[in-house]
């Protein structure tokens, strides 16, 4: 018999509750997640000196001077002013989680590719319609392991038209709160703090050097030399994941998330290469908030709705899972690959 | 109260007041790009020297320049969200007829009217594509004066309000990013305050309760309403600062109104604050908690009736 | 007798190993996970932190992270990278592109990759690649790479033909972490190299750098006639044109407190001159015998015999040992690891088991070390593998007796890399059969018989007949892997 081909009305009955998930991250190695820019720094040059007297500027590096990768940053209007800040997008961490997912769950074979085409590339859509072939196959096939993936992370075509039966929205939002210091920070080099603090301060960032040596002569390879910043180990972030209309199979899903996040096989950012992007959850919680007729999910126990001027409280009612039994839900999963 | 269409003489009449205020950044696009939002990317001789324009996304913005939320958009998101809250609770509150659209052209008027009261409050209210809602969004401008940067990294616009993001795609395959796939889009960062307008006729008074319970969802903690793009990657979260609600409920308040507002003209002495939707009646905190309250009663009755 | 040069090359294979990634995808069950391991130095290892003048010597500390002391992941993998590109005949993921002809610093120009045509003028040649092009890391038609890029990531540029969505990039599978240091194990001021300071420029010491007028890391090609202006007058000099890299750059361990002995002004080695004096640089470092804390090197997805060739780059058998960091020339750097735990799974089932204990499996694999058939019997693909490579790379960073040997530059001096040899001196001992009287190319073997020929003249002419004439050198061409 074949397999019911894969239903994209996920929706269809509305949002009937949210689990939510309340993560506390924190760098276990330094993170990188940078933003494609650089600032410039000076640098006292001293015959046989090295990393002194080191000053950032946080604009534009100037044409002969020396230059940094900066990290992520983003504007805040606060107190009539504008102020920076420093923070993970949720961008990068529900990519990471997407990455992971389909390196992981899905078979072999629909792993490639599945990336949508560029519009520009792609004039005659011939890309496009290719692409969504090969995700219709992987779709309907129930045990290719991509419907988890597609149903949290949705699917997006650019043929609307053909891929109307295939397109929605995904049930997982992610957000990110941003680093909260403190104190404002500035930028370590080689340990010990730099004088001038340059940007956000709402993080601790540090400067490191990679300089490539050349493999016949052991110089420096020319050019190879560049400089970045990085947060440190150390600093963390709440994260909050929301997953509509949540199914078993996803808190299976998320006991996965947790226990390779805090093993390092699920990391953030750039760079693990060299180890970067290992986090540790250090809290986390997880609520189940459901409308109020229907029967929560197993293993979940209710809970007094402490919440304050939520206006679907009461509409749905609270329910909390203890972070031990997630691995209970892993069962669940399997199902689907 | 009965179902009331927007036509139908005039029963009530609202307008509901306050701010939208960003807690995250915002992208309402125009689907165009913008060439010289940033300038052209230098590439090294190594890659062929020559430079290159930047598209970048553009945000919709207001003839002054500044970021503005389409009423459209503002309208959009509502619904939507009063949809997925309400589509299992019953189909008297929210369903979706588009499909009987088509069938709408071969009926008489009175038929149609009749047929259009049998849809959901949602559809009432709201409007189908057959028929014009009650609820009016009106375009949020930005009240957030011209705000300079310390620096250009982001290339931060102050009239605009906007910086440029760059968001990168990554191909799970080879674990690395695609450099095609580089994403920039003009964004509208947190903090930025628009003005909130809305105006409703002929209201109900579940139907002004199933509005002020939709404004109460930019709020939730747990399903928010998001506005724009990227609302699962944390963008398009707006805060409600809730504002004064003018209302016109009774027959009587309405003739008093006209007849106030003529004996203003009349006198010459009409200042705008005691003119217009401001001479009106404001509705009472009590009474809009009041009427939250009853319609989520209402829903709870509705699923306890559940099968 | 002298000394032999602290580093030597391991010689290209004629081509690079390549495959698909999806080749080196086949080759096994996928193995993931991480190892937990510490990094024991068998001699004092340096890596640059902060570097402060002073007058009469310089410190340098010890890198730091976190206010920590700290073997940078960088290096590690840099280190590991450079002995896998070696080993399996890889591509040269890191040069100098080019070395431009400079007035009054370097006669001959060359590129590493490609070509450098002739400007046209006298005393000018077109210099071929200094490496054969097919190791330069690039985009293929057949999407072949080699295995350290497959193993370790890569990133290709675009160039200027090929549009930016071109560029190649993998994401790493193998994944190294920061290595620190508690600040008990830092030695302050006990090991230091040597160096030279000069008023107004940025003198260094060190070996000589990579020129085509020399045959110290470029093989022989040509002899030219070179006139030169001196102090006494024009003189009339033979240049040994050198054309192709001898190979990759490894340095000897060796003792450093015996080799810095060496280069101190009371032994009377090395000559400082009082406007380049001795100026040593102190460096802080990890002790001699010392341990890093337990670090973690990650393994994502690699085909199980890839794993095992990766492990025993990591523990290269009983006598290899990898060197790191900075003074390398003067002994420092040698490390080994030690494995503390594995913990590692095969990734093949849908979601991903836990991970296990992998630590007897793991041990298996490092005995493997260099067994060809065992190696082959455990499906590594020993095709992958540069045998000869392998051979020399045990010659270079064996450890046998290593502590008896010493390893020094050639000095500035006479007989040395100070002593020019007149054409003159050159035609006189030019081999049997070979005249000449201005530009003449020469094979490998003219080249190593003129070099021969005028060793009593000067020595460093041709790198390879340096090293063969050292002390001690029968026992570093008997060492095996």
């Amino acid at each position: 018999m074949n397999a019911p081909a894969y239903n994209n009305r996920i929706f269809a009955e509305g949002v009937h509750g949210v689990l939510r998930v309340d993560w506390r991250l924190r760098c276990v190695t330094p993170l990188a997640i940078r933003n494609g820019l650089t600032i410039g720094y000076d640098e006292t040059k001293i015959n046989k000196g090295r990393g002194l007297g080191v000053k950032f500027r946080w604009r534009e590096p100037e044409e002969s001077g020396y230059e940094v990768a900066i990290l992520h940053f983003g504007y805040e209007i606060a107190d009539g002013s504008l102020q920076t800040y420093h923070y993970v997008p949720a961008s990068s961490l529900r990519g990471a989680l997407r990455s992971w997912t389909i390196n992981h769950l899905v078979r072999p074979e629909f792993r490639k590719d599945m990336m949508p085409p560029e519009h520009d590339d792609d004039p005659e859509e011939k890309k496009q319609k290719a692409y969504l072939n090969r995700m219709r196959t992987a779709l309907n096939d129930p045990h290719s392991g991509y419907r988890p993936v597609a149903s949290l992370f949705g699917l997006a075509f650019e043929t609307r038209e053909e891929a109307r039966d295939l397109a929605h929205a995904g049930r997982l939002r992610v957000d990110t709160k941003r680093f909260a210091a403190a104190q404002p920070r500035a930028i370590a080099i080689n340990g010990k703090l730099n004088d001038g603090a340059a940007g956000p301060a709402n993080a601790q960032r540090q400067m490191t050097v990679r300089n490539p040596l050349d493999r016949m002569t052991h110089a420096s390879k020319e050019g190879g030399l560049h400089h970045f910043l990085e947060f440190c180990a150390g600093e963390s972030f709440a994260a909050q994941l929301t997953i509509l209309n949540p199914r078993p199979a996803d808190l299976g899903l998320l006991s996965f998330w947790v226990r390779e996040m805090n093993e390092g096989l699920l990391r953030l950012g750039a760079l693990a290469s060299i180890g970067r992007g290992r986090v540790q959850i250090t809290e986390q919680s997880y609520h189940l908030w459901q409308r109020a007729d229907l029967t929560p999910l197993q293993r979940f126990e209710s809970v007094p709705d402490t919440s304050t001027g939520e206006v679907l409280a009461g509409l749905w009612c609270a329910y909390r899972l203890e972070a031990a039994r997630l691995p209970e839900f892993e069962s669940s999963l399997r199902e689907h690959v | 109260m009965e179902k009331l269409l927007k036509g139908e003489g005039l029963h009530n009449r609202y307008r509901i007041a306050g701010k939208l205020r960003t807690i995250s950044p915002l992208h309402i696009g125009t689907g165009e790009e913008d060439p010289e939002r940033i300038p052209r990317i230098q590439r090294s001789s190594r890659q062929g020297g020559a430079t290159t324009a930047v598209q970048v996304s553009t945000v919709i913005k207001a003839a002054d320049g500044k970021p503005l939320i389409p009423g459209s958009a503002l309208k959009g998101v509502m619904r939507h969200w009063l949809l997925n809250v309400l589509a299992g609770v019953s189909p008297e509150w929210a369903n979706t007829h588009d499909d009987e659209i088509e069938t709408m052209n071969d009926l008489t008027q009175e038929e149609q009217i009749a047929k259009l009261k049998n849809y959901s409050w949602l559809e009432l209210l709201f409007g189908t594509p057959f028929h014009e809602g009650k609820l009016e969004a009106w375009d949020a401008l930005c009240l957030t004066p011209a705000i300079s940067a310390t620096d250009n990294l982001l290339h931060w616009d102050k009239i605009s309000l906007t910086y440029v993001d760059t968001s990168v795609a990554i191909d799970p395959a080879t674990g690395t990013a695609k450099e095609n796939l580089l994403y920039k889009a003009e964004v509208v960062p947190p903090g930025v305050e628009f003005e909130l307008n809305l105006t409703g006729q002929n209201l109900s008074e579940d139907e002004l309760g199933l509005v002020l319970f939709a404004l109460q969802g930019f709020n939730s903690d747990l399903y928010p309403i998001r506005v724009g793009s990227r609302g699962g990657r944390g963008f398009g979260r707006l805060q409600l600062i809730p504002g004064p609600i003018y209302a016109l409920q009774t027959a009587a308040e309405i003739r008093q109104w006209i007849a106030a507002t003529m004996r203003s003209y009349r006198t010459g002495v009409t200042k705008p604050e005691e003119a217009g939707y401001f001479a009106l009646p404001i509705l009472s905190e009590q009474a809009q908690t009041s009427l939250i309250a009853s319609v989520k009663h209402k829903f709870l009755t509705a699923l306890e009736a559940r099968p | 007798m002298h000394n032999p040069n602290p580093f030597d090359f391991v010689p290209f294979a004629g081509h690079p190993h390549l495959k698909t990634p999806e080749e080196f995808d086949a080759l096994g069950p996928a193995v993931s996970g991480y190892l937990e391991v510490k990094l024991r130095a068998l001699t004092p290892v340096h890596i640059v932190g902060y570097q402060e003048p002073g007058a009469k010597e310089g410190y340098s500390f010890l890198y730091r992270q976190d206010d920590r002391p700290c073997l940078p992941a960088a290096s590690l993998r840099g280190c590991l990278r450079a002995f896998l590109e070696a080993l399996t005949s890889g591509w040269v993921s890191q040069a100098t592109p080019e070395y431009p002809k400079l007035f009054h610093k370097r006669h001959i120009g060359f590129r590493t990759f490609e070509p450098l045509p002739s400007d046209g003028k006298r005393m000018s040649r077109t210099s071929p690649p200094a490496v054969n092009s097919e190791f330069k890391p690039s985009i293929r038609p057949d999407n072949r790479i080699d295995v350290a890029s497959y193993l370790l990531g890569m990133v290709i540029e675009p160039e200027g033909g090929q549009v930016a969505h071109e560029a190649l990039a993998r994401k790493a599978k193998v994944w190294i972490e920061d290595a620190f240091i508690d600040q008990q194990h830092l030695v302050k001021q006990k090991y230091w190299v040597p160096d030279i300071k000069h008023a107004t420029q940025d003198a260094f010491m060190g070996g000589a750098k990579a020129s085509a007028s020399n045959w110290w890391y470029l093989q022989p090609a040509e002899i030219w006639r070179r006139n030169v202006r001196t102090r006494a007058g024009f003189s009339i000099l033979a240049e040994f044109v050198g054309e192709k890299f001898w190979g990759r750059k490894f340095y000897f361990h060796q003792d450093p407190q015996r080799c810095m002995q060496f280069y101190h002004p009371n032994s009377n080695n090395w000559r400082y001159s009082p406007d380049r004096p001795f100026y040593p640089i102190q460096l802080e470092c990890l002790e001699k015998e010392a341990s890093t804390e337990t670090f973690r090197i990650y393994l994502d997805k690699i085909p199980q015999p890839l794993a095992i060739l990766l492990a025993v780059c990591l523990f290269p058998g009983l006598n290899i040992r990898h060197k790191l960091g900075y003074g390398k020339a003067y002994g420092y750097g040698s490390v080994e690891l030690s494995l503390q735990s594995s913990h590692l799974r095969y990734d093949e089932t849908r979601p991903p088991d836990l991970l296990q204990d992998f630590s007897a499996k793991l041990r298996d694999w490092m005995s493997l070390a260099w067994d060809q058939s065992k190696l082959a019997a455990s499906e590594m693909p020993v095709a992958l593998l540069d045998w000869q490579a392998l051979g020399h790379l045990a010659r270079i960073l064996g450890r046998q007796e290593a502590d008896k040997l010493l390893f020094t530059y050639p000095p500035f001096a006479k007989r040395n890399f100070m002593q020019p040899v007149t054409f003159e001196e050159m035609q006189d001992n030019a081999p049997a059969g070979i005249r000449v009287n201005g530009h003449v190319k020469v094979n490998a073997q003219q080249g190593r018989a003129f070099a021969e020929n005028l060793f009593e003249i000067k020595q460093p002419i041709h790198f390879r007949v340096y090293q063969e004439k050292a002390k001690g050198w029968s026992q570093i061409t008997s060492r095996k892997p």
